[in-house]
């Protein structure tokens, strides 16, 4: 049983993974938690699904589009949502991402709520159960599970490695030092949300198939992302991981042996307590505060 | 090198600058002097394009910069070392020094700029895989100065090195700076310290009220009582 | 408490003797009864409402085409609750006093439709209730609220009893606790209890989930015959998922919340999942019925983007039930007759529900015949049983 459980919170720990580093990510840059960030991946599940449901075309180019459409929307939200109000209190950028999660959930009622309940994307691979030993796997679930690793790893080299990642860790470090130093402080900030929506969009299309696709579903997926993102520290990449798994494992083992009434419940209980004691979160760098 | 004339700047309805002018001629080391709250950190701050002026022209070798954006400033040849040592203190030493060299085109040299800084300073050779966070005081000053230098600046300005540092490392930080002039870089120092103006400087402006109050050699300013009573307290 | 329930009948009373006066009656003209509509347009749950009220729009159509009732044309005015009881009472208020309906015909979501019970009844508007199923708008009965949709009690009571007919002695429980789950598993619960059965596993999902391992494994460990599927169509298709996955397959009986066995196949993605599924839908045709041949082609003549939809059927049906009484009212229309028509309404036969539809002014759960549907892996939706309940 330990197996299996187990097993199963690391799937849906993937799935708060990939929620979780588009939320650091753009926190990271800009100092900003994007409240709109689960929206995003709807709106980015959707565009897969015109693409590669409505219009036929190779789940490739749907998984390209809905990471470009969500560049783009990320490069909207920073110039909405987030620059008129990058100097304004706290408080203002919280309700700016807000406001913003209500519109695209609304824009997702109007374009997509009139297509079914439960939007189903078909799975990429044949999804009958597979046996590992007496491991029991559905390949899509495999599929999802390395993607978010693959993704993981793909924007921590891409934080460590490229001008663009050491400019974006600059600016959230020391905004001031880094417009010193002649780094474009606007276009970073319009990059982050850039670069960590189409992070959603690229998690929306490999996840659609287990989630299914609804207009009400970036709430839910957010809370999930946001709480491994605090559990982990919310400037940490490997924390963000590793607090994603946490809360994956610790709702699959609560409600394995605790009782399913306590699936929802347990991990934040975890998660007030973790931060009780260590308010920076597991491997966060200092307590939260703005950039 | 840079002739600012005119400058005004305001925040808000509070006029903190009224007309500031003065000139900083190649090869030289000038001091901007001034209690606090007299504006040298809001000069710095508008030279180096973080604050805009409203009148006033800031001339960078012979082209008007003022309200231009920080990285125009900083790829025409003029880089602030801030004050407090704004280092970016999650990143390794080697990675400060890196963005330093931000707005340059000229990548290939990075690698053998990145070796003069530590020529320069030794110290940092020794660190340079640290975070720059965990360094001491005065070794992050020196990563702020070695961060500003791979812009290849010709004037650095520089917000008040000595604040915060013990005695001895100011020592070592007005050597620092010696050494770059020696390299044949221009310098403007905002100081409150007049200590390390009068030792280090050739020549001190004093910012009283938004305006030049005083200019002169720096050589004479501990024994012009005059200078001191009046506009340093 | 008695005393407050009789207020609604006096009101009623009050407004017979007042409507019988007036001459000017909500709604009705020489030439048009308007009758309004509510749910929700958008978002998951539009199922239940603009599909339900495409159904009632191509019932009006058709009885217009065929001259009316008694020789006034329906109009249908539309308004959105957004599935949520503050939207649904501020589109109800928006029916009787601005739009100024006569009759309402709709309500999708129950948590939102039982919100305005009140209202409708402060107003004495007749109500016709075409998808909400929550026990509270017809338990204690209301004097102008009628319900040819099933109700939470009655799906309840027939997901035990088609259990049993299947011979089904362990019987477990997977629900959702959130207010619409639990308007199901109360009276889920006291049916059981009735029956002397007490559950073999009682496992809660929560309407988000995209897991549920520790679900199945605690409900095989307890070897049920069968599943009662107290869920919204995501949890249960993940359910169903997590479930082939440990060749878990047992009998799920499900409710009208998980309206269509084809959309819910693909939810589930699993090839033959859903393969010991049957839910409960409120009308006894399938959309590819040759029976509702007429009714497809009128939603596609009106709505040329849709196919004719199991919702669309419930809306269909609540429309005949309301057509119906109105005719049976006369020329010389009031509420007061039409609510009087509705209460002795008797083995009315529709087109599309699993029974004929019977009101009495004792009891205004009009429609008391779960139809069973299942979608054979691959195959056809058919109808495997209708369930009558008492």
């Amino acid at each position: 049983m330990f197996a299996y459980l187990a097993l199963a919170g690391l799937t849906n720990g993937a799935l708060y993974a990939l929620v979780g580093i588009g939320i650091v990510l753009i926190y990271k840059a800009t100092g900003a938690i994007n409240f709109a960030q689960g929206d995003m991946l709807m709106v980015a599940g959707f565009v897969a699904y015109t693409l590669h449901v409505t219009l036929h075309l190779p789940y490739l180019v749907a998984l390209l589009g809905a990471v470009a459409a969500c560049f783009v929307l990320g490069l909207l939200a920073e110039r909405i949502a987030f620059r008129p109000l990058a100097n304004a209190d706290i408080i203002s950028l919280v309700l700016a991402t807000v406001g913003l999660s209500f519109m695209l959930k609304g824009f997702g009622r109007v374009v997509w709520g009139g297509l079914g309940d439960y939007l189903s994307f078909p799975p990429l691979v044949p999804n009958d159960p597979i046996m590992f030993g007496d491991i029991i796997l559905l390949p899509q679930q495999l599929v999802v599970t390395g993607g978010a690793v693959l993704v993981i790893v793909v924007f921590a080299l891409f934080f460590k490695f490229t001008s663009l990642g050491r400019m974006m860790q600059a600016t959230a470090d020391n905004r001031r030092a880094a417009r010193l130093v002649g780094i474009r402080v606007d276009r970073v900030h319009a990059l982050a949300f850039a670069v960590g929506a189409a992070l959603a969009g690229a998690a929306a299309a490999l996840m659609a198939p287990i989630t299914l696709l609804y207009p009400d579903i970036g709430f839910p997926l957010f809370i999930k992302g946001f709480a491994a993102a605090v559990f982990g520290g919310l400037d940490s990449l490997p924390g963000t991981l590793l607090g994603a798994v946490a809360i994956g494992l610790i709702e699959s083992l609560a409600g394995g042996y605790v009782g399913s009434g306590f699936v929802d419940v347990s991990a934040f209980l975890v998660i007030m307590a973790v931060l009780l004691i260590r308010p920076r979160g597991l491997l966060g760098s200092a307590a939260l505060r703005r950039a | 090198m840079l002739d600012v004339q005119g400058l005004e700047v305001s925040y808000g309805a509070t006029r903190v600058l009224e007309g500031v002018s003065f000139s900083v001629l190649e090869g030289r080391i000038v001091a901007l002097l001034g209690g606090n709250g007299s504006g040298k950190s809001t000069v710095l701050n508008t030279l180096s394009g973080l604050l805009r002026p409203q009148k006033g022209v800031i001339l960078l070798s012979g082209r008007n910069v003022a309200g231009r954006p920080t990285h125009e400033i900083v790829r025409g040849g003029m880089a602030q070392v801030p004050q407090g040592r704004e280092v970016f203190a999650s990143m390794t030493v080697a990675e400060n020094l890196d963005l330093g060299a931000t707005t340059r085109h000229d990548k290939a040299e990075v690698g053998r700029d990145r070796e003069d800084v530590f020529a320069l300073f030794p110290r940092l050779r020794e660190r340079f895989r640290r975070r720059a966070g965990s360094l001491s005081g005065g070794e992050q000053q020196m990563v702020a100065i070695g961060r500003a230098l791979m812009s290849h600046p010709r004037i650095l300005l520089m917000d008040e090195p000595s604040v915060g540092l013990s005695p001895a490392v100011v020592g070592d930080m007005i050597e620092a700076i010696r050494m770059l002039h020696a390299r044949g870089l221009t310098v403007l120092l905002v100081e409150q310290n007049v200590g390390v103006a009068a030792a280090v400087a050739h020549e001190a402006k004093v910012l009283q009220g938004g305006r030049i109050a005083y200019s002169g050699p720096a050589a004479g300013l501990l024994d012009n009582e005059e200078v001191l009573r009046s506009y340093l307290g | 408490m008695r005393l407050a329930r009789l207020i609604p009948f006096a009101m009623a009373a009050l407004l017979l003797a007042g409507a019988a006066r007036a001459d000017d009656v909500p709604g009705v003209t020489d030439t048009e009864i308007r009758i309004g509509t509510f749910g929700p347009m958008a978002g998951p749950g539009y199922l239940y409402g603009r599909l339900a009220m495409n159904g009632v729009e191509a019932a009006f159509a058709k009885a217009n085409e065929a001259g009316g009732v008694n020789g006034r044309k329906l109009v249908l005015v539309r308004e959105d609750d957004r599935c949520e009881p503050a939207g649904a009472i501020a589109a109800v208020r928006k029916l009787i006093y601005d739009d100024k309906v006569f009759a309402i015909d709709g309500g999708g979501c129950s948590n939102a439709a039982v919100a305005v019970r009140e209202d409708v009844e402060k107003a004495g508007i007749p109500w016709v209730v075409f998808a909400a199923v929550h026990d509270g708008l017809t338990v204690p009965v209301s004097p102008v609220i009628f319900s040819p949709a099933l109700t939470a009690t009655i799906e309840s009571k027939a997901q035990v009893a088609f259990a049993r007919q299947q011979g089904a002695k362990r019987i477990a429980i997977i629900a959702m606790h959130d207010s619409w789950g639990r308007s199901r598993l109360d009276p889920l619960m006291a049916t059981l209890k009735e029956k002397g059965i007490t559950p073999v596993a009682d496992e809660e999902m929560a309407p988000d989930a995209n897991d549920a391992t520790a679900q199945v494994l605690h409900l095989k460990a307890a070897n049920p015959d069968a599943v009662i599927v107290v869920l919204y169509p995501k949890p249960a298709a993940v359910f169903l998922r997590d479930a082939a996955k440990f060749g878990f397959k047992p009998l799920a009986i499900g409710q009208s919340g998980i309206g269509d066995p084809a959309a819910f196949e693909e939810q589930v993605g699993v090839p033959g999942a859903t393969a010991n599924f049957v839910t409960i839908a409120m009308v006894k045709v399938t959309p590819d019925d040759p029976a509702v041949a007429s009714w497809r082609a009128e939603v596609t003549r009106l709505y040329p983007d849709d196919r004719l939809s199991v919702f669309n059927l419930f809306g269909i049906g609540s429309a005949e039930v309301l057509i119906e009484a109105l005719r049976q009212s006369g020329h010389d229309l009031t509420r007061a007759k039409f609510i009087d028509v509705m209460n002795h309404l008797t083995n009315f036969q529709t087109d599309v529900y699993g029974g004929p539809i019977t009101c009495t002014p004792a009891d205004h759960r009009c429609n008391k015949n779960p139809v069973w549907l299942k979608k054979d892996p691959g195959g056809a939706i058919h109808v495997v049983a209708v369930t009558p309940v008492d």
